[in-house]
């Protein structure tokens, strides 16, 4: 099955995966095959490894569109650009806050809060519900033709597609509810029993300030509740589209294969667009179909005339080892690739490509298009075989 | 100064690179140079009171060789702990700590599970109790990479936002052991693979005045190169000659082989040297050190004390 009709007709394209196994450079490379093919395209990445961030000419942009130069590159179709931002939670954590806040004075009140501004930081789970509002951002304003997506290498990862109650788990509304209950009564001095003791030990224990701060801020936060609620539908709606295609990479790990198994039941579960599976870094042993025995015979007749009989005994008995060392490796991957794809296949529509290992770094903009060539210049199995 | 006078190491690396089993093997290699050691496992785990043959998970430390113990950490009985000796509350507070909701605003709190882990390592070290165990070393199994550093922010973070109270000292105490360059030391593991060896690159230069010191480089599970610059005194590159005239595909298949363990040996050699520059050039007193691969399924203590071994003059001979 060929990939490039796929893409052509692809407006989104969310990549999800374990971390390292090259992430965040799938997704540079179908951007840059997008924008190679005539389309105005959009990366968005968080945390990308710094070579490849300093060849995009990303190292100085926070949250910032930067556009990538393609002059360099042979056959880019008329209209074709490529542009790259890096998510930054903490801009666009402000940013949100700027747009949902009912009145200039509890936006500044949000923004200077202490919890805030440690919790837009440090915060599990913000830059996944950031990286969507981002995305949604970019996608509303209708100025690319294709937005690729590089989320973090988190399991929740697609939790963003919850409820906005469990987008944050700091905002648990049972918490927010039983907190607002509890400081508010505490304001009346109406407050009994164990709302008191709590409020009271809370206090003991994390300051007095702290968790004035904390109730100031749920207070404030409390009305921005319906906001978030509204822009979160428009956000699902965007990611259910038939337009996007989420696509699960990973290596030829147990590991990272589990990741992606266990995303992909996620899409089958929240009933998102699979695109289909990347393979990334699988060994190829392009002797894999040969005879050993003949293979070497051949080899040490290969190095007979040039080498004593000794010398080429070693040498032929070194490369078979080397040899069978990849031939173990291929075959191992190609274990471990198929076995993820039979666990879905006949199950989630889409694709299965598998990328051969490159053994040197991809941080430029023509290494980048080798991984393009080996995406979609060879073709990929359906999953549905 | 060796790592094995620090206080705390912390054992850092990313995912899959054998932290844990470097973390294991660096205590008993403590243990054996005579140090009172403890290797610490967070957020539950107790993958070396396992390996060691413990049939369930300890939050007491328990004995996996001559000085050496294993414990798991994990939020819930560390702030239990903490309840107790530091806030002396009584069993209905407790009760309420352990309350539903308690439960959930004490999960939302950022960073206050790897502080309550974290200050119980500190108060094992710095203020054990009657019939505690009083250890040298504390070996810690840090959280993969990017949140290592997170954690080790958090500290901070906590004492900023507390601002007064137990929380708030309790902060201050882990922050002020983790800056404190005669105390902690940081181990940073990574593979002899670019990839690993780059990310590792990357956190050597991100580590700030404010980070733990780094005390050595691990390399672990090194093998012999499959394609040796030499082959019984010929070197590859007239062996090479030798082949790539072949017009026979059986030839070449050997040859494309042997090409990409070649490149895949260069590829590693360079980021390593990078890597070992940063090193010297950043950390001065830092040192790099390799642990062999140890080729079996399931790893057993056994390995592991043969790789402790491997580790025992760490940082001796400069």
């Amino acid at each position: 099955m060929d990939l490039n009709p796929w893409l052509d007709r692809t407006k989104l394209v969310v990549c999800v995966g374990a971390g390292g196994v090259g992430k965040t450079t799938t997704a540079a490379a179908i951007a840059l095959r997008g924008a190679l093919s005539g389309r105005r395209t959009m990366v968005l990445t968080i945390d990308p490894a710094r070579r490849l961030a300093n060849s995009l000419g990303l190292d100085q942009f926070g949250n910032r569109e930067a556009r990538i130069d393609l002059s360099g590159m042979e056959g880019v179709k008329p209209g074709g650009e490529l542009w790259a931002m890096m998510l930054d939670a903490r801009s666009t954590f402000d940013a949100l806050i700027h747009r949902v806040a009912p009145s200039d004075e509890v936006r500044e009140r949000i923004l200077a809060n202490h919890v805030y501004r440690h919790m837009a930081d440090t915060f599990a789970g913000s830059q996944d519900y950031m990286a969507s509002e981002k995305i949604y951002d970019v996608a509303a304003l209708g100025t690319y033709d294709l937005l690729v997506l590089d989320t973090p290498p988190v399991k929740n990862a697609l939790d963003f597609l919850e409820s906005p109650g469990r987008l944050v788990n700091f905002l648990d509304e049972r918490v927010l509810s039983w907190f607002l209950d509890g400081s508010r009564s505490s304001r009346g001095g109406m407050m009994f029993g164990t709302s008191k003791v709590v409020f009271y030990l809370l206090g003991r224990v994390f300051g007095e300030q702290f968790i004035d701060d904390l109730s100031q801020f749920f207070r404030d936060f409390e009305g921005l509740y319906e906001g978030f609620r509204k822009r979160h539908q428009e956000v699902l709606d965007m990611f259910r589209a038939p337009t996007t295609q989420f696509v699960t990479v990973c290596a030829p790990s147990e590991s990272s294969v589990d990741v992606a198994s266990f995303f992909l039941s996620e899409f089958e579960r929240r009933a998102l667009p699979c695109g289909g599976i990347i393979v990334n870094q699988v060994h190829a042993c392009s002797g894999q179909t040969h005879d050993a025995e003949s293979v070497l015979g051949a080899t040490a007749r290969s190095l007979g005339g040039d080498l004593p009989p000794a010398v080429a005994a070693s040498v032929v008995a070194r490369l078979g080892m080397a040899h069978r060392r990849l031939h173990t490796l291929a075959m191992a991957d190609h274990a471990l690739a198929r076995g993820l794809k039979s666990r879905y296949s006949g199950r989630l529509p889409g694709f299965f490509q598998e990328v051969p290992r490159m053994e040197d770094e991809v941080h430029d903009l023509p290494s980048l298009r080798e991984v393009g060539r080996a995406l979609f210049d060879q073709d990929a199995a359906p999953l549905s075989s | 100064m060796s790592v094995f006078s620090r206080r705390l190491l912390a054992v850092a690396g990313k995912g899959g690179v054998g932290r844990t089993t470097v973390a294991a093997a660096l205590a008993l290699a403590a243990g054996a140079r005579g140090r009172r050691v403890c290797v610490a496992e967070l957020y539950g785990a107790w993958r070396i009171q396992h390996l060691f043959g413990a049939r369930a998970r300890s939050y007491t430390p328990i004995p996996i060789a001559p000085r050496v113990d294993a414990m798991s950490l994990d939020a819930v009985d560390c702030l239990d702990d903490f309840g107790r000796k530091k806030l002396k509350i009584g069993a209905l507070v407790k009760a309420l700590l352990h309350n539903r909701v308690m439960g959930a605003f004490l999960d939302a709190v950022p960073g206050l599970h790897d502080l309550q882990q974290l200050g119980k390592i500190e108060n094992m070290l710095m203020e054990p109790g009657p019939g505690e165990p009083r250890y040298d070393l504390v070996v810690l199994d840090a959280p993969a990479t990017g949140h290592s550093l997170t954690m080790l922010a958090g500290a901070r973070a906590m004492r900023e936002m507390t601002v007064v109270g137990p929380f708030h000292d309790l902060a201050h105490r882990i922050e002020a052991l983790l800056d404190d360059h005669a105390r902690t030391g940081l181990v940073l593991v990574t593979l002899p693979e670019a990839l690993p060896v780059r990310e590792a690159l990357e956190l050597v230069e991100a580590l700030g005045p404010d980070a733990p010191l780094l005390d050595a480089i691990v390399v672990n599970q090194v093998r012999p190169a499959s394609v040796p610059a030499e082959i019984a005194g010929v070197p590859w590159e007239t062996v090479r000659a030798a082949l790539v005239t072949d017009p026979n595909p059986d030839v070449q298949a050997v040859l494309a082989t042997a090409d990409q363990f070649v490149l895949r040996q260069h590829a590693a050699d360079r980021a390593l040297t990078r890597l070992t520059n940063a090193v010297r050039a950043r950390h001065a007193a830092a040192t790099t050190c390799s642990l062999p691969s140890v080729d079996v399924d399931q790893l057993t203590a056994d390995d592991v004390r043969a790789l402790a071994r491997s580790l025992v003059h760490l940082g001796d001979a400069t």
